[in-house]
């Protein structure tokens, strides 16, 4: 059994995706602080915002957690996300929501100067919306999968697709294993109101992370996406003195417009019985603004 | 002054007795003849022709709009050695169109003058498709180095580009840059919103969003 899920991981890493990823999934900013702390490393977070990682990683969860995070970038993209899961006698249940807006966007026309002028503004919209379902195989084998719709507006373009996102993880001695598969259905599409389309990219995310002397937790991970293998690195420390902190840096490859990209990330954990605050903050390449910043909360029953 | 030559010449052609100087003057009444009926624009190295349904030739030192097919690009006129600078309707060096700036207005390379972008950067059309492209509309209040910066929805850069002053998309007064696939890159950018600033200098003059679709 494990020497079967060993060789499909290898081999779906292996796959080489070959169609043209257009539609901006606007999870790629990062559904909670935490997971842009620790570099965009998924599958490794306790709480409801899983759903937007790997959603196997809802076993983690007692028996309800809920989660907002919030940021704001180049003072324009208001991202939002909220995120609740809840445990049954027939596994974890879980919704997500995440979205991005902004508004004032300007709808032009050209005088008889042939100037340019603003004739009405607009606002824009953005969202994933994530449906999933959490159950073990095993007490070390644990599976999600999640239904997501993706929708974006603005002006009088509106889109629309489907898909879904399917996870593992794998609980040893030696450390965790998380792999996920987002959009798994093969060439999904984003269809607007004019009949045009927009193919999503179909990612394979293979993880791993290790605890050590209680006080530090290091997590790696490769992705598979456009047929780019993109790594992320991620550090949590919280001190055995101050049980309260948790203190977190990343390292993360992304990709833009094809081409890849590193930044670094940190962040401040603040855990006070079931709530847990994150703040993180990483590079722009903004020259007004130097930095994102980023706030979640997280509610663990 | 070339119709004024060649009606002088006309007044007189019953006294020319040398063949070449009729076959000159019919030459060159045909030439302006065909150069009321065919513009050309030269576009740097690259001329191009296009038919015009109606010209009215206007004094060039009022801005105002001709009948004749417009490419608003800002751009070089040059013809029979006269450097023109400036909005273009025109053709064979006739400027017929908005004054030219550096030339008619001294104030263009004022270092008094400070950088700024007057108004709004607008593009136009938004939204708009990558395929089809917009142009980016702004006025600069004097001749100025200008670096136009693109950032997507999570402020990644996507697309840099500097124009130099007094040239191309650097001139004082109202520039338009054109914008499509090929200009951004070899990929197109998803649909969305993005942003943009106008950077002179180090220092944003200018700011502005725009929308694309598929």
């Amino acid at each position: 059994m494990r020497i079967l899920f060993v060789a499909l991981l290898i081999s779906l890493m292996a796959w080489s995706v070959t169609q043209a990823a257009v539609f901006d999934t606007i999870t790629d900013l990062g559904a909670s602080a935490r997971f842009i702390a620790v570099g965009g490393v998924e599958g490794f977070s306790q709480s409801a915002s899983s759903i937007f990682e790997n959603p196997a990683a809802l076993y983690r969860v007692d028996q309800a957690s809920f989660s907002f995070f919030t940021a704001t970038v180049m003072n324009e993209a208001k991202y939002n996300q909220v995120s609740l899961v809840t445990e049954t006698s027939l596994g974890r249940f879980g919704f997500g929501y995440m979205g991005v807006s902004v508004t004032d966007l300007q709808h032009t026309g050209e005088n008889s100067q042939h100037e340019f002028y603003v004739k009405s503004l607009f606002d824009s919209q953005n969202m994933v919306l994530k449906l999933s379902y959490q159950n073990s195989l095993a007490p070390d084998l644990h599976l999600g999968g999640s239904l997501v719709h993706y929708e974006q507006s603005f002006f009088d373009v509106t889109g629309s697709g489907n898909n879904a996102d399917l996870g593992l993880i794998w609980v040893q001695n030696w450390g965790q294993v998380s792999f996920a598969v987002k959009n798994i259905i093969w060439y999904g599409v984003v269809t607007y109101g004019d009949g045009k389309q927009e193919t999503v990219a179909t990612d394979l995310v293979l993880g791993y992370g290790y605890r050590f002397f209680e006080e530090f937790e290091v997590m790696g991970q490769v992705m598979r996406r456009q047929n780019a293998n993109l790594f992320s690195l991620g550090l949590v420390y919280s001190p055995s003195f101050l049980p309260y902190v948790s203190l977190m840096g990343g390292y993360r490859e992304y990709l833009v417009l094809g081409e890849s990209r590193n930044k670094m990330a940190m962040g401040l954990g603040l855990h006070l019985f079931s709530l847990d605050f994150y703040y993180a903050y990483e590079k722009s390449d903004h020259i007004e603004f130097d930095g994102k910043h980023s706030f979640s909360v997280d509610v663990n029953l | 002054m070339l119709l004024h030559l060649l009606l002088e010449c006309g007044n007189d052609w019953g006294g020319m007795d040398s063949l070449m100087s009729k076959l000159s003057m019919t030459i060159g009444a045909l030439a302006l003849s065909l150069s009321v009926f065919f513009g050309v624009h030269v576009h740097g190295i690259t001329v191009e022709s296009y038919s015009s349904e109606s010209f009215s030739v206007q004094n060039p030192s009022f801005s105002g709009g001709t009948s004749a097919p417009i490419n608003m690009n800002g751009q070089v006129i040059r013809s029979s050695g006269l450097v023109v600078l400036g909005y273009n309707y025109g053709f064979f060096g006739i400027e017929a169109g908005r004054p030219l700036s550096s030339i008619q207005n001294p104030e263009s390379n004022d270092p008094l003058i400070a950088a700024k972008v007057l108004g709004a950067p607008l593009f136009y059309p938004n939204p708009f498709s990558i395929s089809s492209g917009a142009e980016l509309g702004y006025k600069l209040s004097k001749n100025m180095d200008i670096e136009i910066r693109f950032y997507d929805i999570r402020a990644n850069e996507i697309f840099r580009k500097t124009f130099l002053a007094s040239h191309f998309g650097g001139m004082s007064g109202y520039n338009k840059v054109f914008f499509d696939r090929s200009t951004i890159g070899r990929y197109d950018l998803p649909a969305g919103i993005y942003f943009f600033v106008l950077i002179h200098d180090g220092s944003v003059l200018g700011r502005g969003k725009f929308a694309v679709k598929q």
